[in-house]
């Protein structure tokens, strides 16, 4: 696939796709020819409502609050977009992990790829030739509700735009967009022009990239799973009850997340929309920057890891009974994380609370559903790590190693050392022999 | 006459369900299917035949161990539903099965008699105890039948029964099944599903009464915007309830002077209504799929997927409950309200307080609501003793009952506001019209709940507006006139 190109026309975008683009699988992330097309269309409509005799559309050609009945020429739009990020570009805490909100850009050229939004294809480029180059904005992880992640996406649109301030991760170094830009001899700045900054703040693309990864992590995590079991029933099957039947529901149960967030890649989300009319297009204003459906799901997937929790505890439990009580120490780290796994499945998706003086009086909190969603599949994650210690040490102390490294051929760590140890060890292991996606990477100097 | 339904183990279908739901009758038959699976025995299943060791009355006291007779019942149809869903499953074990037991099971669905099943009974192998002494004749327990509850004992008295004889296999089949709980998630999706489009005439009657913006609920910002299928009913249920509407036009805003100059958009809990409300019909679409799926599959001992699903159904009425709780909020300030008396008062302010308590009762109804949110999923376990699965499916069921009361009385309460909004909006602007069903949604509710002029006891006009809004009357009479709501 190395040689290949995939083309994005806002219709077609899986998890799959965006999971291979982002570990490099393909040579690089074009706009489809189609597409760009459609954007030329309805740019051209935005263009001729930037005219000196057009009406006024709002939302178009008029500045936002009190400047909302007043046309602007394009000259005061490139000004208004140089500014107009800062102010929404809220975020405080821990960066988010690199991985996150440069595929963010990825998903956004892709939606923006559709045409409704009416911006420049050039647009479009440029956020895939950050993407395609690496480059990650550097954004805080709190601050968004969900209804729109404005503050994340006002940090993207400041580095598409190369605004001053806007700051990225790039190959592990945190630097100035600009500087970045320069060194790979990009332009350093990129003019937004009327409509680009709205269209790429509204809607709650961070949130998406972090439900993809969110899917990526959990069909990883199955899959781990299923290989520990492999170890565990080799010699003599562990029999648990009802096990099938809860794998099942937990597979149809995430069908249906894995389909809609598939869905979700592929809406329109911002305003307002051009739609196509006898005469040119129409700008409609909606609401599609609510995406309850994606907090929802990333609600739905706590409670499977729940439940799949319980019996990854039951497994351990069964080891250290044969062990006569030696994984103790196993057992009980793995309890602690069963216990945090469940004090996450509290939906985040059953809370609102009305914010911007009550104009925006119903928020899905969606961003936050996706993240608790991720930290479960970590706590998950770590407590596959410890069953895998459990089968480790117990396999050593029956002096056969063989059965671990058939099915995990590299890993190689101390098994006679400290419990905790190895199961951190292993957690390190399989997150990079299976590309899992934290929320949250500590780099040196933040 | 009464339609005749033949089950074969594998043709029931969610619509006959609905139509037991709405009170019908089938005249029941049943193939015996051919592929039998005289192999299996239920001789091994769960708890309650450990104690089987002997015949005849050993049976029925393993079964009473497990059944209380106390508290509240669940809704009557939930027991008819799950004799259905037994009858159905039996038909494909009619061979390791007592023919008493599938004649007893026809004979109760022939007649309507719906098992009036306990609260109490908090688990599915005590639920379905408690049907299986109901069927084998349990004297004091509960049955519904030609409109009155009658005590196991005189009914069959009444219809000339006598005692079942049970097997041991029949015990121990009718035990391991998972009855009782699909049938609660039946009825609660029905519930759910009226809910949801009782909330879209709320949001209709709201846009009456502040002249909302309808641009929101453009065909194309659904249909090529963000194209869920939820998304696109909910759209089209408002548009049709308003069609013809002169209130929610730019005329209408105009005449009325609540605005400065043209409204560009409403807030988020109108304008994002299709968004939202369509989030909690998924919920609600994926449960009923699974069901679907289920009636003709009845899960032995566990169905965690149905828990699940139930669980995030909760969390789609609670954020039904957050939306309409703020529409509520909005219509008792003249600013959002766009001119709307302050707190919505008939007449003489000051002297007269109007509604803004009666709002702040959806508030707390709201909080409540939301202590319910926590899923039951995150409660099941393997149990430390037995070793086995503890599913947590008929639970949330339980709990997905006092969801679908609260909301009943939220939306109650938004729909006696928007009323009172729409009756204060028409009262200044005379001569304009609703729309077809939003006028219709208006006048049917006041044969309930009238304007309120004066100070009046708040309390009997909220439950007669909770009761409008669960006994489905204001969308029954706008689906008259629109025809059935998406």
């Amino acid at each position: 696939m190395k040689d290949a190109n995939l083309y994005i026309d806002g219709y077609s975008l899986t998890v799959e796709h965006i999971i291979e683009a982002v570990r490099g699988e393909w040579k690089s992330v074009r706009l489809e020819a189609e597409a760009k097309a459609r954007c030329e269309s309805s740019r051209a409509q935005v263009s001729r409502w930037l005219g000196s005799d057009a009406p006024v559309v709002y939302g178009v050609n008029t500045g936002l609050g009190n400047l909302k009945d007043t046309a602007l020429s394009p000259e005061e739009h490139l000004d208004w977009n140089k500014t107009i990020p800062y102010p929404h570009a809220v975020g405080v805490g821990e960066y988010l992990n690199p991985v996150i909100t440069r595929t963010s850009m990825l998903i956004r050229a892709n939606v923006l790829s559709r045409g409704y939004s009416g911006v420049r294809p050039q647009l479009i480029e440029r956020m895939l030739e950050i993407f395609n180059h690496g480059i990650a904005p550097a954004v805080r992880e709190l601050g968004s509700t969900g209804l729109s992640d404005l503050g994340p996406l006002a940090h993207n649109a400041m580095v598409v735009g190369g605004l001053e301030e806007a700051q990225v991760f790039y190959k592990g170094r945190h630097m100035s967009a600009q500087a970045c830009f320069q060194e790979l001899g990009m332009e350093d700045v990129f003019p937004l022009e009327c409509k680009e900054v709205l269209s790429q703040m509204n809607g709650s693309t961070m949130t998406q990239a972090i439900a993809i990864f969110a899917c990526h992590n959990m069909q990883q995590l199955l899959e781990i799973e299923t290989r520990i079991e492999a170890i565990l029933n080799r010699d003599q099957p562990i029999i648990i009850d009802s096990k099938e039947r809860v794998d099942m529901a937990v597979q149809k149960a995430f069908e249906i997340i894995l389909n809609t967030v598939n869905f979700e890649n592929n809406i329109t989300c911002d305003n307002p929309l051009l739609f196509e009319v006898e005469d040119g297009y129409e700008a409609v204003m909606g609401c599609n920057c609510s995406n309850t459906q994606v907090g929802y799901v990333m609600d739905l997937l706590n409670f499977l890891i729940a439940d799949k929790a319980n019996y990854i505890m039951e497994f351990i439990n069964r080891l250290d009974f044969e062990e006569g009580g030696r994984l103790n120490a196993i057992r009980e780290a793995a309890a602690a994380r069963v216990r945090l796994i469940h004090s996450l499945s509290l939906p985040a998706s059953a809370d609102s609370i009305s914010t911007k003086a009550n104009q925006e009086d119903h928020v899905e909190f969606s961003f936050g559903a996706a993240r608790k969603a991720l930290k479960a599949l970590t706590a998950y994650q770590s407590l596959l790590s410890y069953l895998l210690a459990a089968a480790t040490k117990t396999d050593a102390v029956r002096k056969n190693t063989s059965k671990v490294l058939e099915v995990f051929p590299d890993l190689n760590v101390n098994t006679t050392g400290s419990s905790a140890n190895l199961a951190a060890s292993i957690n390190h292991y399989l997150t990079g022999k299976f590309d899992l996606v934290s929320l949250i990477v500590k780099t040196d100097g933040d | 006459m009464s339609a005749s339904l033949q089950l074969d183990g594998s043709n029931l279908k969610m619509e006959d369900m609905a139509a037991v739901l709405a009170g019908k009758i089938f005249k029941v038959s049943i193939v015996k299917s051919h592929s039998q699976t005289s192999e299996r025995s239920f001789q091994q299943s769960d708890l309650p035949t450990k104690s089987f060791g002997e015949q005849g009355e050993g049976f029925l006291d393993s079964l009473r161990d497990w059944v209380q007779s106390d508290g509240e019942l669940l809704p009557k149809e939930v027991g008819l539903l799950s004799l259905y869903l037994l009858l159905n499953h039996s038909v494909k074990h009619s061979d390791v099965l007592s023919d008493g037991l599938l004649q007893r099971v026809l004979l109760f669905v022939n007649h309507g008699i719906e098992p009036c099943l306990h609260k109490e009974n908090r688990t599915e192998t005590s639920a379905m105890s408690e049907l299986a002494l109901i069927l084998y004749g349990e004297e004091e327990l509960l049955c519904y039948h030609q409109g009155q509850f009658k005590a196991v004992g005189s009914l069959f008295e009444e219809l000339g029964l006598t005692k079942l004889q049970y097997t041991r296999e029949d015990v121990a089949f009718i035990t391991g099944l998972c009855c009782v709980s699909t049938a609660m998630s039946i009825y609660a999706a029905a519930e759910a599903s009226r809910l949801t489009k009782t909330a879209d005439i709320c949001v209709a009657m709201q846009l009456e009464a502040i002249r909302g913006e309808t641009g929101a609920f453009d065909r194309r910002l659904h249909e090529l915007g963000r194209p869920y299928n939820s998304q696109i009913e909910v759209a089209e249920n408002v548009r049709r309830i308003i069609k013809d509407s002169e209130f929610t036009t730019e005329r209408g805003r105009e005449a009325y002077g609540g605005d400065n100059g043209p409204r560009c958009q409403d807030a988020i809990s109108i304008r994002a209504v299709p968004q939202t409300h369509g989030g909690v019909r998924d919920t609600v679409k994926w449960l009923k799929e699974q069901l679907d799926k289920d009636i003709n599959d009845i899960a032995e001992k566990s169905n965690p997927l149905i828990g699940y699903l139930l669980d995030l159904v909760i969390v789609g009425l609670i954020d039904l409950g957050n939306i309409s709780e703020r529409r509520s909020f909005r219509l008792l300030d003249s600013k959002m309200s766009y001119g709307l008396p302050m707190n919505l008062v008939g007449e003489n302010p000051g002297f007269n307080h109007g509604f803004p308590v009666i709002q702040a009762a959806a508030t707390a109804i709201l909080a409540e609501m939301k202590l319910l949110a926590l899923p039951n999923t995150a409660f099941s376990k393997i149990d430390h003793i037995t070793r086995k699965y503890v599913c947590t499916t008929l639970e949330s069921s339980l709990k997905m009952l006092d969801a679908i009361s609260l909301l009943n009385k939220i939306l109650g309460i938004e729909m006696y506001m928007a009323a009172q909004g729409m009756d204060l909006a028409k009262s200044k602007l005379v001569d304009f019209e609703f729309g077809i069903g939003s006028k219709e949604a208006l006048h049917v509710f006041r044969n309930f709940v009238q304007t309120v002029k004066v100070n009046r006891f708040a309390s009997p006009d909220m439950v007669a507006a909770e009761k409008v809004v669960t006994d489905g009357i204001v969308l029954q009479a706008v689906e008259d006139i629109v025809g059935n709501l998406k």
